[in-house]
Formats: structure tokens, C-alpha cells, sequence
């Protein structure tokens, strides 16, 4: 009733939609990286929206199944593989007992995730069963999938066995030059007129200290004008945060809770996800949008996805 | 009704509101405000995801899809503007949290007796002389800013933050010590850890400490630090 990690990738962890509500004690939300890909997954094979899944990073583990179920890959193309078949990503695969799967390096995007038609078993902690690493909270353990690690299962009471076919979701266009929109954030004025410019002008690249917490970005030195004390304020996931040597750090999902540094912009909802497919040498412009407009764009995503709603 | 605060609520992107709060007159201490106004709107409302308290401003974190922008801020503006002030009845037990201050949980304790011109025995001392209050609780799980630290023994942050601490460190940083109770990434000169569990998984609140609680350390050897540890696996 289980699945066994043969090889355990770069940084396999299990992840769910985070944990809310707990932030006044310091807990960040955790949870996929890409809210979007992890959704879509439990949505195509049919799962409750907030069924823990496999978060895989650059490269993805070896799985053996030791019992038979569904299964359903989305986000980063990994080249998975069921038996040495090739297969694709958002579509539903039967894995009976003995089958390996096994996902390889992806080229483009960080983070893919893999849905199970069992459910995974691990004590939720603080409604939540996602990892959070730097305190091995969660999870399997708290920790990376390591090699040899069995992961129970179990038949899940709402696993609707029919594939969700009502949307059409083939994969999205990653690639290694990204721009997304952001809104200015409540400390953007202390940017000086030309930092603010180069800001939403300038091309970042994600350099290779970034990880679930936050993307160090390098580029364009950006200026911050004033020099008073700021005191330690919240923050989210999605907040460009720009300490004193100007180069700023993209804010993911594992985002500390308060920080004292500027906080010069915000990935609005419907562009958040992607930060969690931002890998290190990859390409980033930022573009304005006012909060109207932000609005508009998860309408319309809503529109078309509709298991995004689901927070 | 006297002002006490001016507060002005502002977008934090598309799915929170952020409250900056001045402090008109200091008829309590600057956060008793922030952790009243914290406990009232967690319980007066299930529209916020999360409320996050800072020491001079709060934020709250809403779903889009359910409430928008205009929405969002009208509520929590009508909130605030009916919030009627009440320095909270805080949990203020005394904890008494015994602390070992030796090498092996105490990176930076030479650091500390070096710019500070102290012997390690008069940092401990200093240290644990003073009873503290957990004034803030945030930044990683269950990270607890106590005040005040006597000013022997002010600090700056390290230049660069540790990635993985010991969960129960105790670290200094400017006028405040504070506690890790699950570890995680920390900036702060750590002198000290503690083998009290400050976090169980098991209860509804896994979080020993709370915000006005009161706080003594006292310094243990490592024999009993392995002492207390074997006590509370067995």
C-alpha cells in the first residue's frame, strides 16, 4: 500500500495548498511553489483540491509502485517516464504493482507535481501536510524524499475516478525569459525616479541562492533613497524585497513572515505561481499593473481554469 | 472616545490589506495596541486568511475570489473603526526556560565576549538576570522576540543569516533576545539553546510560548541539557 523512492531527485518533497491561518505565529504558508500546476493536478485526476502531491525540483525522483493506482504529472516537463514508456504531463496514467516511474532533468521551468489517485499518508500539521523545510515541519518527516524511503497510501474517500475532461489544460509555456506582472508595494516610493524606471524596465536574472524561501535576483542595482530605520513589517509570498545592497529577493512560498526590508512590489494572484518555476539563470522583467487590472487577469483566469479559486 | 492610534489601511498587492499604525498617545506599550486589534479581528471575522501583526503595523491576507479589493478594505477599515481598545488580559505566566550557554549551542558567544569586552560568565550572567516579555511572535515558526535586553549586551544582526539553527536557540539582536522553538533560518548571534519543547504537534496550539508572557532563563551545564532531553524522550 505504498510508493518506494528508488532515486530521490534533486529536492522531492511532499506539499499541499499550505497552511493558512498561522502566520501570527510565524509559520509561512508553504505548499507548492506553483499553486497553479498543483491544482490543475488534482483537478485533472479528480482529487480533492487540496490533496497532498509530490513536489518535484530540476530533477525528479524514480518511483516504484507497490500497489496500483492513478496518476497525473503537471508543471515542469521532467520527461517522465512509466517502464521506460514515455508519457505526458496533465494526462492519467494507471500504474500497476512492480511499475517504475521516472522523471528526468527539465530544461525549462523549476517545479513539477505529481498527483496520486491514492492518498498520500502523513499527519497534517497545522492543517497542512506541505514541507517546510528549515524546520522540518510537515511532510514526510519534515524532510526531502531520500532513497529508500516507503511512502504509505491509502484509497481516498473523495478520488472521483473519471478524468476531469470539462478543461483543456496541455502544459504551459515555460521558458527561460519571464515577465511578470507586478503592483507597486508599499514601500516602492523609496526607490529614487530612476531605480522605480530600471525596475520595471531592467532584465533580473535568478541567481543559484534561491530556493523555496525566496529568488535572489541580480541585475540592475537598484537604489533605495531613503535611509531611515524601517521596522520589521509582513510579508507574503510574491513581495519583491530589496535589502541595502540593492539586489533584491523574489518571496515563494516558504516566505519568512516579516522582514525589514522595502518591499518595492507584488506578484499579483494571477502571476504568483510562476515564481515557483523560476530556476537559477533564468530571466525576469517586471511590468506594471494597477490593482484593477490584476483584478481583471484572475476573472479572466477563473474563467478558464476554475479550480484557481480554491484557496 | 479619545484617538489613541492613526491608522491607514493600504493594498498589499491583490490579496492583502496592510495597516500602518502611529501611536498618537503611549497610554500602553506599542504593541499591546497591535496584539488587541490582532486577537479582535482573528476572532470578529473569517474573511481574513491570515492576520499578521508587526510592531508598528498589522496585515491581513483575503481571497480575491470571495471578496474583492473595495470590499476587503471597506470591512476592515469599518473594523478598525469600531474597534474599541482594551489592553488584552495576556497570558503573563512566568516561564522559567533553562538555557545551556556552552560552546556546542553557542556559535556566537565568542563573537559577543570579543565586541563586548565580557567574559562568557558575564554575558551568561547578564543574560539570564532580567526577566523578559515575548512582545512578538513571527518571522519563522514560533520565533518569539523577547524584551527588554540590558544594553551590555546590544548586537547587531550577523552579516550573514544561518541557514539551519537548532530548534530551541536563543539569540541576540539589538534590544531583544529571541527564541527559535523549531530552528530554521535565523540572523540573530546565538549564545545559548534550550531543551524545553516549545512546540508539540499534537495540540491545537502546538506553541508553548504566546505574546505577554513572562520569561526568566536560567544556565544549565550540558550534563543537564542531555539530562533534560533524556527525561523528556523517555
Amino acid at each position: 500500500m505504498s510508493i518506494e523512492v528508488i532515486t530521490p531527485g534533486l529536492q522531492t518533497t511532499i506539499q499541499d495548498g499550505g497552511r493558512n491561518g498561522w502566520r501570527h505565529m510565524g509559520v509561512p504558508q508553504s505548499g507548492a511553489a506553483d499553486l497553479f500546476s498543483y491544482k490543475a493536478a488534482n483537478y485533472l485526476l479528480g482529487k480533492a483540491h487540496d490533496s497532498a502531491v509530490i513536489e518535484c525540483t530540476l530533477t525528479g525522483p524514480r518511483l516504484s509502485f507497490l500497489k496500483e493506482m492513478q496518476i497525473l504529472i503537471t508543471g515542469s516537463d521532467m520527461n517522465p517516464r512509466i517502464n521506460d514508456k514515455q508519457v505526458e504531463t496533465y494526462k492519467t496514467y494507471s500504474v500497476s504493482v512492480g511499475d517504475e516511474l521516472v522523471m528526468s532533468a527539465c530544461s525549462y521551468g523549476c517545479r513539477s507535481y505529481i498527483a496520486f489517485s491514492d492518498d498520500l499518508v502523513c499527519n497534517p500539521i497545522m492543517g497542512s501536510k506541505s514541507t517546510y523545510l528549515p524546520a522540518n515541519l510537515g511532510g514526510f518527516n519534515g524532510k526531502i524524499l531520500q532513497k529508500g524511503d516507503i511512502i504509505q497510501t491509502r484509497s481516498s474517500p473523495t478520488f472521483k475516478n473519471k478524468p476531469q475532461d470539462s478543461v483543456e489544460i496541455t502544459g504551459q509555456d515555460f521558458t527561460n525569459q519571464w515577465s511578470l506582472k507586478a503592483i507597486p508595494g508599499p514601500e516602492f516610493d523609496f526607490l529614487d525616479q530612476y531605480s522605480q524606471t530600471l525596475l520595471f524596465s531592467e532584465t533580473f536574472k535568478v541567481s543559484n541562492d534561491s530556493d523555496r524561501m525566496g529568488s535572489r535576483l541580480k541585475g540592475a542595482n537598484l537604489n533605495i533613497k531613503t535611509t531611515d530605520h524601517m521596522m520589521s513589517g509582513p510579508l507574503f509570498p510574491g513581495t519583491l524585497q530589496c535589502p541595502k545592497n540593492g539586489s533584491p529577493i523574489l518571496l515563494g512560498s516558504d516566505a519568512q513572515t516579516l522582514g525589514g526590508y522595502p518591499r518595492l512590489i507584488q506578484i499579483p494572484l494571477f502571476n504568483r505561481h510562476l515564481i515557483g518555476q523560476l530556476r537559477p539563470g533564468d530571466c525576469i522583467e517586471f511590468r506594471r499593473i494597477s490593482n484593477e487590472e490584476a483584478f481583471e487577469e484572475l476573472k479572466q483566469q477563473a474563467l478558464l481554469f476554475p479550480f484557481i479559486a480554491k484557496i | 472616545m479619545k484617538k489613541i492610534v492613526e491608522s491607514s489601511i493600504i493594498h498589499y498587492g491583490d490579496d492583502a490589506l496592510l495597516v500602518n499604525i502611529q501611536h498618537l498617545v503611549l497610554t500602553c506599550k506599542p504593541n499591546e495596541y497591535i496584539l488587541a486589534l490582532l486577537a479582535y479581528l482573528r476572532v470578529s471575522n473569517n474573511d481574513w486568511i491570515d492576520v499578521v501583526p508587526a510592531e508598528e503595523s498589522l496585515a491581513v491576507r483575503y481571497n480575491p475570489f470571495r471578496l474583492s479589493a473595495k470590499e476587503a478594505y471597506n470591512k476592515l477599515e469599518k473594523q478598525i473603526d469600531e474597534f474599541d481598545f482594551q489592553p488584552l488580559t495576556q497570558n503573563n505566566q512566568l516561564i522559567h526556560i533553562p538555557v545551556c550557554y556552552h560552546d556546542e549551542f553557542a556559535p556566537d558567544m565568542h563573537t559577543v565576549t570579543e565586541q563586548k569586552a565580557l567574559s562568557r560568565e558575564e554575558v551568561i550572567k547578564i543574560h539570564s538576570s532580567v526577566t523578559y516579555q515575548v512582545t512578538m511572535i513571527g518571522f519563522t515558526p514560533g520565533f518569539s522576540y523577547l524584551g527588554e535586553l540590558p544594553e551590555k549586551l546590544f548586537m547587531p544582526r550577523l552579516a550573514v543569516p544561518k541557514l539551519h539553527l537548532l530548534p530551541g536557540s536563543i539569540g541576540i539582536s539589538g534590544y531583544r533576545t529571541g527564541i527559535y522553538p523549531l530552528g530554521g533560518p535565523g540572523g540573530w548571534q546565538i549564545i545559548g539553546c534550550t531543551p524545553m519543547k516549545l512546540f508539540d504537534s499534537e495540540l491545537n496550539n502546538p506553541f508553548k510560548l504566546s505574546t505577554g508572557m513572562t520569561i526568566k532563563f536560567s544556565a544549565i551545564s550540558i550534563e543537564q541539557f542531555q539530562d533534560y532531553q533524556n527525561k523528556v524522550t523517555r
